[in-house]
């Protein structure tokens, strides 16, 4: 045994220039996967905390009716026992007020979203990373509101302006509201910016007349643990909707899913391609090698050690080059680091639900299959020369040399 | 009668097709006594490294029966005539000899290696080997570094290092000049006196043949007298 391995050894050596071309295809097809992965994954992520970071959470629980006719008609009584949300896997939750509504200025006009927050629960949507110019919202009694950059630029309005806002009022009244605009936002995606009007949680309670909430969005340590929390939470209080973020966003949902499935395809397709190339040079590298291995089995080698010799050959080739590759994937992913600036092709990336960069992620999973896969195809891919090498007899590989 | 070497009994050879057959041997039988020097001559294409073939185990006759030492090789499987070879022949042939990213007293020692003797007793078995033909101070030379002759003298000493039944040489000094064959040959008659070694070399040199005690004659696959 250890006859062969000083044999491959030497025999890699001998063959270092040819080795040495193949290990840097296996290095680089291995590391390009590598770091491909890493950044489909980066991708998914993105995708997950777009989805789930807006105002969504991985789980919601909707007033009844909601779903079908969002405003202020149907709401969670203030008196509603939450207590059940102190749960282990529950990292925070966050009660709001919501209700579509029509926002004025002197010039224009436009339809948002007016939306009650308690600020000091907002650690986990967008809320919290906003760039606010002006005054932000600090307190559920704040009265004044939040709006975005860009609607701000839409209504040709600014700071310390006034604004009347327009409701349906929850006995289908029409509750119409003057607000001064005390501050301005930025967000990463101007989505948000068009879309939202933020303002305290206690004082849109005051001005509607809701007493209580349209949805409470709960955000989870695990994302695993999402469908048994919902189905726990859906028990315990049946009187209200609870939903996953997968059932509220079934496009992203998709989208992830064909992500972490598109991940093992790459993974497939590049090393299926790697180990036929890898197949054609071992096989070439064995036979100009063919009449030495004749003479071995002439003196007396056993045919199964002179396969052993081959395989090894391989194993070792892969095994150094997969090291490497491996090696030189999280060196790039490293230095790729916080991510690839995608602002040129932003505008388009964003309407996709991704932020402006790239950023990779390591998935532990992907790595392990990535190192197994390559070497059982090592394995696999080791098995032609060596078949080569036996199949011919003795005398013709004395003779083919 | 002394003991015998090797053994063959109307050893028949066919190549090709039943519509074209190609007799490389038709109907040999010999007898060679432990101890021997034989050489086996002829024309090209006479049968001289079929022959050689057959009694080394490389391929098995189409007829007739081949008996090395105490050894039917006709009743052996493929990886009992690897063991017959392993340790009771050693080979010499014209080239390709040697194991190329081995230096000389390892290519000896891997004999001994797959026979799975210690790691001491074979450097021992190697270098003495390596020493008795001429090869001192080699011993850690690849076979790209070494001269024809002296890859051919360290083929000599792993066929023998084991101390075989018979050492088959098929036209062993094809690749040397006359100077290096005739040292060669020296060293081929050492190992037969001095070891006991049985030899059987296939040749066309007349050199050679002046060394042996006696030529088998082959012509067309069957022996001439
Ligand atoms: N694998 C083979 N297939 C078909 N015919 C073969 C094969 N090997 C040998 N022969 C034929 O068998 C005959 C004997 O060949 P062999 O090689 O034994 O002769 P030889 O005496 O060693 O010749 P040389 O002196 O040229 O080495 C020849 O006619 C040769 O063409
Ligand atoms: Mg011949």
């Amino acid at each position: 045994m250890y006859l062969v391995l000083q044999l491959a050894l030497r025999n890699i050596w001998r063959q270092r220039r040819r080795n040495g071309l193949v290990l840097f295809a296996i290095v680089v097809s291995v590391g390009g996967v590598f770091v491909m992965n890493s950044l489909a994954r980066g991708m998914e992520q993105d995708f997950l905390r777009f989805s789930i970071e807006n105002l969504r959470g991985h789980i919601k629980i909707l007033a009844p009716n909601q779903l079908d006719e969002p405003g202020l008609q149907y709401s969670i009584p203030i008196d509603t026992d939450l207590s059940l949300l102190a749960r282990p896997e529950i990292e925070s939750w966050t009660p709001r007020l919501r209700s579509p509504a029509v926002i004025m200025s002197e010039r224009e006009t436009r339809g948002v979203e007016i939306i009650g927050i308690d600020p000091t629960r907002e650690s986990h949507s967008f809320i919290e990373d906003l760039v606010v110019e002006g005054e932000a919202i600090t307190d559920t009694d704040d009265q004044h509101l939040l709006i975005g950059r860009s609607l701000a630029d839409e209504l040709k309005t600014g700071l310390g302006r006034r604004l009347v806002v327009l409701m349906t009022g929850p006995d289908d009244n029409a509750i119409e509201i003057g607000f001064r605009v005390l501050g301005i936002f930025k967000s990463t995606t101007s989505r948000y910016e068009d879309a939202y009007a933020l303002t305290g949680l206690s004082s849109l309670q005051a001005i509607t007349g809701v007493d209580g909430f349209t949805d409470v969005s709960v955000y989870l340590e695990d994302l695993a643990t999402t469908s048994e929390v919902q189905a726990t939470l859906a028990s315990q209080i049946p009187e209200l909707n609870v939903v996953t973020w997968e059932q509220l966003d079934p496009f992203t949902s998709e989208m992830y899913r064909f992500i972490g499935f598109t991940v093992y395809i790459l993974i497939v397709v590049f090393l299926g391609t790697l180990v036929f190339g890898l197949i054609n040079a071992l096989v070439t590298a064995v036979l100009v090698r063919i009449r030495e291995f004749g003479m071995l089995r002439v003196v007396g080698m056993k045919s199964r050690l002179v396969v052993m010799q081959v395989v090894i050959e391989c194993v070792i080739i892969m095994l150094l080059a997969l090291a490497i590759g491996l090696a030189a994937g999280l060196l790039v992913i490293w230095w790729i680091g916080d991510g690839i600036d995608l602002t040129a092709f932003a505008a388009g990336v964003e309407a996709f639900g991704m932020g402006a960069r790239m950023a990779p992620h390591l998935v532990v999973d992907d790595f392990v299959i990535l190192g197994v896969a390559s070497v059982i195809l090592g394995l696999i891919a080791s098995y032609f020369p060596a078949r080569r090498v036996i199949k011919a007899s003795i005398l013709q590989s004395l003779r083919d040399g | 009668m002394s003991e015998l070497a090797v053994q063959t009994t109307d050893v028949t050879r066919i190549y090709g097709s039943e519509a074209v057959p190609v007799y490389a041997l038709r109907g040999v039988s010999l007898s060679i006594e432990v101890g021997e020097f034989v050489s086996i001559v002829g024309p090209s294409g006479s049968g001289k490294s079929t022959l050689l073939h057959v009694i080394g185990g490389l391929e098995r006759p189409t007829e007739g029966e081949i008996t090395v030492g105490d050894t039917v090789l006709g009743s052996c499987s493929d990886s009992e005539l690897t063991d017959v070879r392993l340790y009771k022949m050693g080979f010499v042939f014209q080239a390709y000899n040697l194991i190329p990213v081995l230096s000389a007293v390892e290519n000896v020692e891997f004999i001994l290696q797959l026979q799975g003797i210690g790691k001491r007793e074979r450097r021992e078995h190697a270098q003495e080997a390596l020493r008795a033909f001429g090869l001192e101070g080699l011993f850690d030379r690849r076979p790209s570094e070494m001269s024809g002759g002296q890859q051919q003298r360290v083929a000599i000493a792993r066929a023998v290092v084991s101390k075989p039944d018979v050492l088959l040489a098929d036209e062993p000094s094809a690749n040397l000049d006359s100077e290096t064959t005739k040292e060669f040959c020296e060293y081929l008659q050492h190992a037969n006196e001095e070891r006991g070694v049985t030899i059987l070399t296939a040749t066309h040199d007349p050199l050679v043949m002046g060394y042996t005690k006696r030529q088998i004659r082959l012509v067309d696959g069957q022996i001439a007298t």
